[in-house]
């Protein structure tokens, strides 16, 4: 009878013959195994200290700026320049960093190729300072800041490689909280490091000589690049991945779509950041000169916004999820951040006050209005609008990091604070506007979070 | 049609006496208090030190006369003996006149009261001497003069210039401003080594009739009740490898309050950007209206075009009671005014020692060059207030919002009071079935 077909087997496949790969020795341990939980957390520090590097030597001109202006002899809009020349080329680059890492280098390479510009720009910006040529350093902080903003968007697209679904809110916030961390060590640790190197050297060359500290700290990121490569492409291998491409691709042609509200949101963005980054940045000299302190207690009140985010992020991130009514959150960050720098202008309290507080109000500020965008924005032309929001946040930058230079050379601190009170002012404005827009159109941007769970077909935006 | 050109023409008669009365206010608003400034250079001078010069020095006195209504001001400058300003008060038709013979004598006796005052001589007068320049050699590099200059350390690590030693150039005004004096030294007379002619220390003296401030920073605050001064160190030959200098300063006030320095902190650095201080040292420090002053922001200049990256700390710690230099004081122009009064308990002196410098900005040899600016006044001395730019900006900058979120909340407010009046119209039209299905 059939009893060849009944030897066949029902359901045609092909014979196994690629079983799951045998995993050999050490590399079958608990830690090495990319199926076990343990080796993604252990990658995921590894992850971590990625951006670190780069968020260290950011901020190397704030912690440095009374020396730098002294050994350099240069005024503080040159300074500023430091900063700007950072923001140019992510005025750019922000719409092209997640194509390149999707679609021409992969996540491997591009993390690879995006430190090795960190490195040297860091490279040239410390060689231009021992040589005493700020033209030499502006190139290294362009180089730098090529590599810098892509960097975090290898990053995050690693970070969604491995932790897609399950915990990729909290290594997000993780990844967020140690680049601050970065951020702040820097500021605490820089000004000691030069003074250790003025013992032997002098001027210039001993500011050369700290800053290629700082260079080393992004050597150390490189190798965290290239370790993560190894094991990305072992894990690939082992738990046969397929090639993630993302749906958020870059089409300009979608901005004519893009609701009034997304482009409050943009103005908002803009307004705020460009009233918290420039003034970290000339931070330390306002706070030598108006509260006579040491360097080393400015440096660690500048970088306390830093760090207060570093642990307030998460924490605000979790609580504005749960509580929903991002505008009101945007609005308290807004005038908390307009408290504090009045406070700092027209007070002669303790600037520690209005510095804690600041960075409790950036990190609402931050926790609150990115979200946004997804609420705005249709899903697929989300990666389009985060490059918009950026490019736009970084020529702001670019622009206010020389203006404000400028204004402090010739007018001074308190004109300088209430050049920033201006800029929170317009932030205000959008986000008053952007409510009562968003309230004439139905308010869901300032639902609570139970209002917006329970009416998920009113929200999908179509 | 009538009645509309009645009321017209009581409107344009409002108007035109609101004007009017405005205009009145205005002129009323006219300072009475308004000074009238002129400059005499070497007055009544009849002695060939002070017309062609005497051993290449000359003998110098610049006479600023401000007449108010109320009062006048004579400052008196000079270089005869050590520079001072003695700040003269009296009635508004007073005059000086200088007895140059006895100025110039080394005789006490002759030089007191060599310069008389013709009227009545009102209270709180004053007098700034600058008695000497002190050079140290900052081994240390602390910028602070006393720990060479007290205690009982070596002598090699200071030295004193006597001004009185020094070679004085005729005086001038300045090019643009007739009201002001220059004074500048050209050489140390008694150093052994010939010192570069281009090297010179000079005071330069500015008085105004109006209110404003200088061009260049500090942006000092001048008024018709003080003189601007510039203190102008350039290119002198230091003695030391980090040779920083200082001048002492004796201020004389004519009651029996001690002249004392106080520091302000302010919150405007619009003028001098990154200075958040002002000192000033008030002879009547309980009641600064009646008093005169010497006011100084706490920053000097490395470089003659005054910018930031060239400032450097002004120190005034070091403070003494003055009469351990009394042989100076002798010898100025205010015992020539004063007399023995000077030491006697009617006036009180206070000193101090003004140095330039901080630590590791390279001592004085980095660049050669120093410039101190002070305003020498009677009055209040002036404050730094935020300028109406400040305050128009932050309130155009929080009133917006403001007013936008007033009238954003009514309208939201309208809109949802519609939106239910509506829904309430709407289940009466629903509560009606009907008729005919």
């Amino acid at each position: 009878m059939g009893t060849e077909e009944e030897k066949k087997p029902l359901l045609n496949h092909e014979p196994n013959d690629d079983e799951e790969e045998e995993l050999k020795g050490c590399g079958g341990s608990l830690a090495c195994n990319p199926r076990r939980g343990l080796h993604r957390y252990l990658v995921l520090i590894i992850m971590c200290f990625l951006s670190f590097g780069s968020y260290f030597c950011y901020d190397n001109p704030a912690a440095l700026q009374d020396t730098m202006i002294k050994d350099l002899s240069i005024n503080e809009s040159t300074f500023m320049g430091f900063y700007s020349w950072y923001s140019w080329p992510n005025v750019i680059l922000c719409f092209f960093g997640g194509f390149l890492i999707d679609k021409l280098f992969g996540v491997r390479l591009g993390a690879i190729i995006f430190s090795l510009f960190v490195t040297v720009g860091q490279v040239i910006f410390a060689t231009g300072a021992m040589f005493n040529s700020p033209i030499v350093m502006d190139a290294g902080r362009f180089v730098f800041g090529i590599g810098g903003e892509s960097l975090a968007v290898a990053q995050n697209t690693y970070a969604v490689k491995w932790f897609q679904g399950r915990e990729l809110n909290m290594v997000f916030g993780l990844q967020l909280s140690f680049s601050r961390v970065g951020s702040t060590v820097n500021m605490n640790v820089m000004h000691p490091i030069y003074k250790a190197i003025n013992t032997a050297l002098d001027g210039y060359k001993c500011l050369g000589v700290a800053l290629y500290v700082g260079a080393g700290m992004c050597i150390f990121s490189l190798i965290c690049a290239l370790s993560l490569a190894y094991f990305d492409k072992r894990a690939d291998r082992v738990l046969k991945r397929k090639v993630l491409s993302s749906d958020e691709k870059i089409r300009i042609t979608d901005v004519k779509e893009f609701p009034l509200t997304f482009w409050l949101i943009s103005v908002i963005c803009v307004a705020y950041y460009v009233a918290v980054f420039p003034f970290v940045g000339l931070g330390l000299v306002f706070f030598e000169m108006k509260f006579g302190f040491s360097p080393t207690l400015a440096n660690s009140v500048n970088s306390l916004v830093y760090i207060i985010s570093a642990g307030a992020s998460p924490l605000f991130g979790f609580l504005i999820d749960k509580s929903g009514k991002n505008i009101f959150w945007v609005i308290t960050g807004i005038l908390s951040t307009l408290g504090c720098h009045a406070v700092l202008a027209f007070t002669f309290i303790n600037p520690f006050v209005a510095m804690s507080i600041m960075g409790l109000a950036y990190s609402i500020l931050a926790s609150a209005l990115w979200p946004m965008v997804s609420l705005v924005i249709k899903s697929n032309q989300l990666g389009t609008a985060y490059g918009i929001m950026q490019a736009i946040q970084n020529l702001g930058l670019a622009v206010i990091s020389l203006v404000a230079g400028i204004i402090v050379d010739s007018k001074g601190y308190l004109i300088l604070e209430v050049f920033f009170l201006a800029w929170l002012c317009l932030a205000l404005i959008a986000a008053v506007v952007l409510y009562l827009v968003d309230a004439s159109r139905g308010g869901l941007l300032n639902l609570s979070s139970t209002q917006r769970h329970s009416k998920p077909d009113e929200l999908a935006v179509n | 049609m009538a009645s509309a050109c009645i009321v017209k023409m009581k409107f344009a008669s409002l108007l035109i006496v609101l004007w009017y009365f405005a205009t009145s206010l205005c002129l009323a608003k006219e300072p009475s208090n308004a000074r009238k400034i002129t400059t005499r250079l070497n007055p009544d001078c009849d002695v060939p030190e002070c017309q062609d010069g005497y051993n290449g020095s000359y003998a110098n006195i610049a006479h600023i006369k401000a007449v108010g209504s109320e009062d006048t001001l004579h400052y008196v400058i000079s270089t005869i003996g050590v520079p001072s300003v003695v700040v003269i008060r009296a009635d508004p038709t007073s005059s000086l006149s200088f007895n140059w013979k006895n100025l110039l004598s080394d005789n006490a006796t002759d030089r007191s009261g060599s310069i008389t005052l013709t009227g009545t001589a009102l209270k709180n007068s004053f007098a700034v001497v600058f008695t000497e320049l002190i050079e140290y050699n900052d081994v240390d590099d602390k910028a602070t003069i006393s720990s060479y200059f007290h205690g009982n350390t070596t002598t090699t690590n200071y030295t004193i210039h006597d001004f009185g030693e020094m070679m004085w150039s005729e005086v001038a005004t300045v090019p643009g401003n007739k009201n002001s004096a220059i004074f500048s030294h050209t050489v140390f007379k008694n150093d052994s080594d010939v010192k570069k002619a281009e090297g010179f220390l000079s005071f330069t003296f500015n008085a105004y009739d109006n209110t404003g401030r200088q061009s260049v920073l500090p942006k000092m605050e001048y008024n018709m009740n003080n003189t601007l001064l510039d203190l102008l160190l350039n290119n002198l030959t230091a003695m030391y490898d980090k040779s920083r200098f200082s001048v002492g300063v004796v201020m004389i006030g004519t009651s029996q309050d001690k002249p004392d320095i106080t520091e302000t902190r302010s919150l405007d650095d619009e003028y001098t950007p990154g200075v958040f201080k002002m000192f000033d040292w008030s002879t009547k420090p309980c009641l600064k209206e009646d008093g005169g002053y010497l006011e100084w922001k706490p920053i000097c200049y490395t470089s003659s075009s005054r910018n930031r990256l060239s400032g450097t700390y002004v120190n005034s710690d070091d403070r003494t009671d003055g009469m351990n230099q009394k042989h100076y004081l002798e010898r100025s122009v205010a015992y020539s005014y004063f007399g023995d009064k000077l030491f006697s308990a009617d006036m009180t002196t206070s000193g101090t020692n003004i140095s330039f410098g901080l630590s590791e900005d390279g001592f004085y040899v980095k660049k050669n060059y120093t410039v101190w600016s002070a305003t020498i006044g009677h009055g209040t001395p002036p404050q730094d207030a935020i300028s109406i730019l400040v305050i128009g900006v932050i309130s155009a900058g929080l009133g917006l919002p403001v007013v936008i979120i007033l009238f954003g909340g009514i309208f939201v407010i309208v809109k949802k009071h519609m939106a239910k009046k509506d829904q309430v119209m709407g289940n009466f039209s629903n509560s009606y079935s009907q008729i005919n299905s």
